[in-house]
């Protein structure tokens, strides 16, 4: 990019064909995320599931015959459908809802121990988590049946998703053992008298793809768990020698009883000439069931395997979204907590720096191109109560600003003009031209009280204090930006930095509204150009060098926020990328010992999890609430983010009520949730992503090294 | 502090004369020359684009393999073949008794299927019987209605088998008729 151009000029990076990977990737990222969670959620019956039980209706479309017939139905084909039951002397024993690991495993040893067969109809889901019980049912010579994927009343459900049921569980049967079946029951039937004008249509449509529906002769009714020898009863044949096709469950509950109801009627059965078998030998068919292979083999491979790839993250993924919620609810509470003690500590009658500081003043005021507001900070510098010499700093202006200045001819105002070359370069020569010990360093646009210079320097009474930090409000707070940024300075700001005062380690002072020693800005080295936020890297260098750094609630100062997403963006990119420049700088604290080290020990790693790794890891809240709010319970998900809500309007109420401020600019606080959080940690990411692949941001003006130049950064 | 500068005082800045002036003393515009060096280095830039190209290559790989992973899980969760396999008709074998088109019924030899259940069934030979649709089953007495609670006049005698448990027969409409299976699921704990 060219560097004639002034360093606020915006160079517009080429087009290029696809976006760039910086936006890309994590978007896909995210979306994965959801596919991943989608995936899990349909095969543990998280999403889509629908509970709703139909009632029954007449009976008019159905063939009478059907009625008064047996319970296995053949409606297939074209001609008349017909109803079969099973022979006599043959109990054809059905298992539905499973497999389950912990009642099938049970149930088929009981099987074994008497050698009989029986059906499971198996419900889709459950097939995809427990593909090892299928494979032994079937190795044990049981037949499956299909009992849809997420059991839902089909008579409530659309074609489409009919189709969907059978063929997503024909796919996981695939998949798991390499078979498919023709067998079927609806979810919640019973016996073929009891088929009805919703349920025939049913029947009807399944059988015209091919599936022969098994309801049953017996209902043991055992889910209910009436006790083992109700279980028996029903399920023993009335008339003895007839045949019967019974239903039982392996699955949905405590199932301990039908296994002891097992153990009980299958050798009684047997020592009466009865045979246990499957439903299709049960009534001659031979068996339902076929091999599959070729691709629907492997895409029922891959489906398995995809859905548990997505079962087996799913921890993986809610302990991450733990860690967010505790590190946010955290932060909450440590702020609550200390800003009370420092409110109560700073604001007690008794409390005092030290000797009133009346010393003079010098007030920085570096500038570039700001001639529309440099008047009005001027005036209100001459308006302070303290005495103050002022220095504006030009820093290559190239409209009004200087000639402004020297209009107004305002008596104890300097301009130093330089070319343009940065704000840390601006405030180095406005420090070197300073001559008073006590510096106040804010913004070309920064409006100040009358109080604010005086509030700013008297905590250097105390020796120990080499920096403070002012309070900086948004001055145009009416637009919605405007309001979210009010919100964020008196809630994030203020109440954070009550938060590291108490805490002894503020990591920075604001370069709005700021006041430092003269030594121990010599002793930092001035302000240093290797990171964007300058402010940040200074501050941390005063804690590195042992000064303490304080806020003063009362040092009031004005600053117009950026009024577009665009400049917002540009502003929190700098500040954030610096900000990681700077703790990045000063790692070396971690491991330094006395302020340093405590500084490097309490500050730098809170700064870190509060404002680097908690917002990095935010996206997944939101990945989960589309998720609840799309798939699973949209009321449910809604309540729980409104429940959140609440407690940080509690937070911000608070911080309101100590800055004294009108809490009526709150209301655009669940907006902001939606959006501004979310351009926040679009900053953070882009920020990561610079930091991450070294790339040079265009407001960093670097020694070219003759190699390759890097391309810039947007 | 900056290293390289030079300055040109136009003025002498701050010299408080004792003569009273009656204007203010003019605000005092400083040129300053300096030479700023441009930083050799900033913090985590890597001029040299290695690191950048690394990552950025990884950063490809990764998006590909995630989203290659989103759109086949989203495929085979698209459910398109629901077909089912082919399966024998349950065949009805010769003993059995069989209802014809017309709807007599053959009568049925086994001493077992006339009495004691009710309705006619084959001999033990192992096939269904079909019962035809629109035959007068009462009236010949072979089909065996499930769960109806009239009475077959076929040599049964018996009374209706009732095959099934707690159900008050096809004319009560409402729950009662269904047996309720509970479902399925065992959702997990809805993350939150």
């Amino acid at each position: 990019m060219s560097r004639s151009r002034g360093r606020r000029a915006a160079s517009r990076p080429r087009r290029r064909a696809v976006p760039p990977l910086r936006f890309t990737l994590p978007t896909v990222l995210l979306l994965t995320l959801l596919a991943t969670l989608l995936l899990r959620g349909l095969v543990t019956n998280e999403v889509f599931h629908d509970a709703r039980i139909n009632v029954s209706v007449d009976k008019d479309t159905v063939p009478p015959a059907l009625l008064t017939g047996g319970p296995v139905i053949d409606a297939r084909g074209p001609g008349d459908p017909k109803s079969y039951r099973a022979e006599d002397h043959t109990m054809a024993l059905t298992f539905d809802d499973g497999p389950d690991e912990v009642w099938t495993p049970q149930i088929l040893d009981v099987l074994a121990q008497y050698h009989a067969k029986a059906t499971f109809f198996v419900t889709g889901s459950m097939v995809t988590r427990h593909p090892d019980l299928i494979r032994r049912i079937l190795a044990d010579g049981h037949e499956i049946g299909l009992h849809t994927f997420t059991h839902p009343d089909l008579t409530l459900q659309s074609d489409r998703r009919i189709t969907w049921e059978m063929a997503q569980t024909q796919l996981a049967l695939a998949g798991v053992a390499g078979v498919h079946s023709a067998l079927f029951r609806p979810p919640y039937s019973s016996d073929a008298s009891a088929l009805d004008d919703l349920t025939w249509p049913v029947v009807k449509k399944l059988a015209d793809r091919g599936y022969v529906t098994a309801f049953i002769d017996e209902d043991t009714d055992d889910w209910k768990r009436p006790g083992v020898d109700a279980i028996v009863a029903a399920a023993t044949p009335k008339q003895p020698g007839s045949g019967h096709i019974v239903l039982m469950h392996d699955a949905g509950g405590d199932r301990a009883q039908t296994v002891a109801a097992l153990k009980i009627v299958m050798p009684r059965l047997q020592s009466e000439g009865y045979r246990f078998t499957t439903v299709s030998e049960s009534v001659g068919a031979g068996t339902s069931m076929s091999k599959v292979d070729g691709f629907q083999l492997w895409e029922g491979k891959l489906f398995l395997g995809l859905a548990h790839a997505a079962v087996f993250v799913m921890p993986a993924l809610i302990v991450l979204l733990a860690v967010v919620g505790t590190l946010v609810f955290g932060r909450f509470a440590l702020m609550l907590f200390l800003s009370v003690k420092h409110a109560r500590r700073t604001r007690r009658r008794t409390f005092s720096w030290g000797p009133p500081v009346t010393e003079k003043v010098t007030v920085l005021v570096p500038a570039y191109n700001e001639q529309e507001c440099i008047a009005n900070t001027l005036h209100s510098l001459t308006d302070s109560e303290h005495p103050i010499e002022v220095i504006v700093i030009d820093d290559g202006s190239t409209d009004d600003t200087v000639a402004i200045v020297e209009g107004l001819a305002l008596p104890g105002v300097r301009v130093i003009s330089q070319p343009n070359s940065g704000k840390a370069t601006a405030l180095n020569t406005g420090i070197a031209h300073a001559t008073h010990d006590l510096i106040v360093m804010m913004d070309g646009d920064t409006v100040f009280e009358p109080s604010t210079v005086r509030e700013l320097v008297q905590p250097f009474a105390d020796p120990r204090v080499g920096a403070t930090a002012g309070n900086a409000k948004v001055g145009n707070r009416d637009s919605l930006i405007g309001a979210w940024q009010h919100i964020e300075y008196v809630m994030g700001f203020n109440l954070d930095r009550r938060m590291y005062d108490e805490l002894g380690c503020m990591p920075t002072v604001p370069g709005a509204v700021g006041a430092y020693r003269r030594v121990a800005l010599e002793q930092a080295g001035g302000m240093s150009e290797d990171t964007l936020a300058e402010d940040t890297d200074l501050t941390m260098a005063l804690h590195v060098n042992g000064w303490k750094v304080v806020y003063t609630e009362n040092a009031r100062a004005w600053t117009e926020a950026p009024g577009s997403i665009g400049q917002l963006w540009s502003q929190r990119y700098r500040w954030c990328y610096g900000t990681m420049q700077a703790m990045w700088k000063h790692r070396g604290a971690v491991l330094a010992s006395g302020p340093a080290g405590r500084f490097g020990r309490v500050g730098l790693p809170l700064v870190a999890l509060f404002m680097v790794l908690a917002p990095l890891l935010a996206p997944l809240f939101d990945v989960f609430l589309v998720y609840g709010v799309l798939f699973v319970d949209a009321p449910k998900t809604f309540t729980a983010w409104l429940t959140v809500l609440v407690v940080q309007l509690v937070c911000a109420g608070y911080a309101f009520w100590l800055d004294k401020e009108k809490p009526w600019h709150l209301i655009s606080l669940p907006l902001q949730q939606l959006v501004y959080r979310q351009l926040m940690y679009l900053v953070l990411l882009q920020s990561w992503i610079t930091a991450l692949t070294g790339g040079r941001l265009r407001w960093q003006k670097l020694k070219r090294t003759g190699e390759v130049d890097v391309p810039v950064a947007v | 502090m900056p290293r390289h500068e030079e300055t040109l005082q136009l003025r002498s800045p701050w010299v408080t004369r004792p003569v009273v002036q009656e204007q203010p003393p003019a605000p005092i515009v400083e040129r300053v020359v300096i030479h700023p060096e441009a930083a050799a280095k900033a913090v985590f830039v890597d001029q040299s684009g290695r690191r950048g190209r690394a990552l950025r290559g990884f950063g490809w790989i990764a998006g590909v393999a995630c989203a290659g992973f989103a759109a086949t899980a989203l495929t085979t969760v698209a459910g398109s073949n629901a077909q089912a396999p082919a399966m024998p008709v349950p065949s009805p074998t010769a003993n059995s008794a069989v209802l014809g088109e017309s709807g007599t019924a053959s009568p049925s030899p086994s001493p077992a299927a006339a009495g004691a259940t009710g309705r006619p069934s084959a001999t033990g030979k192992p096939t269904g019987r079909p019962s035809a649709t629109g035959t007068g089953a009462a009236a010949t007495g072979t089909a065996k209605p499930t769960g109806t609670p009239k009475a077959t006049p076929s040599g049964a005698g018996a009374a209706d088998t009732t095959t099934t448990s707690a159900k008050p027969g096809q004319t009560t409409p409402a729950p009662g008729a269904r047996a309720a299976s509970p479902h399925a699921a065992t959702s997990a704990a809805k993350p939150r």
